[in-house]
């Protein structure tokens, strides 16, 4: 691992101008290569090419200058969100609300709005912090901890499954492990393997929550999310089960692997950079300046290496010709590092303002939780760093990253200091 | 100085809300609204970094 204060996020490569190329032309999310030399390869692309061609995939366009990104997430008739990744899940029908377009979209979207707005999210801080205290006193006296499966990835699960779905604990980990079929393709299998895989995985998952509707709809609804989902109407109908399996399948892995990435890769960074630690300790207690702390670590580190949209008309956009059917690939990291809309973009400045930020997406289907992650985020940071002590990555191992649709890392070994000791005090660091 | 929101592109990041929480807030839906009809004059910071805030670029300063 590195020692002199770089990591992952900034890691320069010794990879050379035709490397860097070569891999743009190359381009796939499921590449391990790809993921280490991320950033540089956004920087040539907004230098050289900011819109680019991979041929991998069946060949498709990654758009990489902030501006080009806005104007694309902005115009869904050109740009449809079906199929959302590259190469798709496989999935015969749009994924609600995140693969389905105008006008469908917006009523969609409002039957979920309400339960993931600001108040509605605030209102579930105190059971937000006991599930995070919960999970410290789990890890409390360990000498040695992966925190990838311990914290960043059960948080956010505990978030989705238990605070919204009512999904019984009992099944939260096989879950868990259907999603990720999903969600992080093995990078050494080919894209046909892959497919059957996740599509065997999505089936599972259908069926337990078309088991657990049956359930509601036998046994009396509770104040869950698909209870209210099962119940509202729009224009005057009920949703389908095609539909109610629709929004399950997304708002689980949307509501864990996302933040489970930002959590992942946070941990990691403070492992690695002592200093960011230190910064974040001092306006634990202050809400204002940890929100802005809180985003600036999600323009820093995005969850989605960028998300898919195909073209639905002959057109041309950023100075290149697009054809219906063309496939293109918003890279959001590389909108947060464009140095026309942030200055020093590679430093994470965690009073950073303004931030205009594309880290939970921009458009009509901006990320939908995005107060809930940042809530998990915030609660996670006072709580874990008022009673974790200081730890580094164990001895002799590394942080593991995944690829997918989601990076962040899979495992995050770390020995922590001694668990006895003064953790933070009168919320100044050690 | 006064504030104008295009509530057609507000999507509900609640960035103003959270930068100027009095100038803005935010409805059950989680959109955005306005507070003030003229910003106070030591709210003006705050103001601008609303409008540079927003990412969907809904909020302008009208006058």
């Amino acid at each position: 691992m590195t020692t002199d204060n770089v990591t992952e996020e900034v890691r320069p490569t010794d990879a050379d101008k035709d490397a860097i190329r070569k891999l743009i032309e190359h381009y796939s999310v499921h590449d391990r290569d790809v993921q280490r030399n991320q950033w540089e390869i956004y920087r040539e692309m907004r230098e050289s090419c900011p819109v680019a061609h991979s041929v991998e995939h069946g060949g498709f366009y990654t758009i990489a200058r902030y501006e080009d990104i806005y104007d694309a997430a902005h115009k869904p008739e050109i740009f449809s969100s079906f199929p959302v990744t590259i190469p798709p899940f496989g999935n015969p029908t749009p994924m609600v609300p995140l693969e389905v377009d105008p006008p469908k979209h917006r009523n969609y979207r409002a039957l979920v709005g309400r339960q993931f707005s600001p108040k509605s999210v605030e209102a579930l801080e105190p059971r937000m912090r006991q599930m995070v205290t919960e999970i410290i006193d789990d890890l409390e006296g360990k000498p040695e901890v992966d925190l990838a499966k311990e914290v960043a990835v059960p948080l956010p699960l505990r978030g989705i499954l238990e605070l919204y779905l009512g999904v019984p604990q009992e099944d939260w980990e096989w879950l868990k492990d259907e999603f990720i079929y999903m969600l992080q393709p093995d990078p050494d299998a080919t894209d046909e393997e892959n497919q059957e895989a996740a599509m065997q995985a999505g089936l599972n998952c259908t069926m337990y929550f078309a088991k657990m509707l049956d359930n509601l709809r036998t046994n009396g609804f509770g104040d869950d999310l698909i209870s209210d989902l099962v119940q509202a109407e729009v224009e005057g109908e009920k949703l389908d089960d095609d539909e109610l399996l629709g929004f399950c399948l997304v708002l689980v892995p949307a509501g864990f692997d996302t933040t489970a990435s930002v959590l992942s890769r946070l941990m990691l960074l403070i492992a690695e950079r002592p200093e960011v630690r230190d910064q974040l300790e001092e306006i634990l207690d202050d809400p204002t300046k940890l929100d802005v702390a809180v985003d600036e670590l999600v323009r820093y580190m995005p969850p989605l290496p960028g998300i898919a949209r195909t073209v639905t008309q002959k057109c041309e956009f950023a100075n290149t010709q697009f054809e219906e059917g063309d496939r293109v690939f918003m890279l959001w990291p590389s909108a947060n590092r464009d140095p026309e809309y942030f200055s020093d973009p590679d430093e994470l400045k965690l009073d950073r303002q303004p931030n205009r930020h594309m880290g939970f997406g921009s458009g009509i289907h901006r990320c939908l939780g995005s107060h809930l992650a940042r809530l998990e985020l915030k609660v996670f940071l006072q709580e874990f760093l008022r009673r974790a002590p200081r730890y580094r990555l164990a001895p002799g191992q590394e942080a593991v990253w995944h690829t997918g649709s989601t990076w962040g890392v899979k495992k995050l070994p770390v020995v922590f200091e001694d668990w006895t000791g003064p953790a933070v005090t009168n919320g100044n660091g050690r | 100085m006064r504030l104008a929101i295009d509530s057609s592109r507000c999507e509900g990041h609640g960035r103003c809300a959270s930068v100027a929480p009095g100038l803005f807030e935010v409805d059950d839906y989680g959109m955005s609204y306005l507070v003030v009809g003229d910003v106070p004059g030591d709210q003006e910071g705050a103001a601008a970094y609303a409008v540079d805030a927003c990412p969907e670029q809904a909020i302008a300063v009208r006058e």
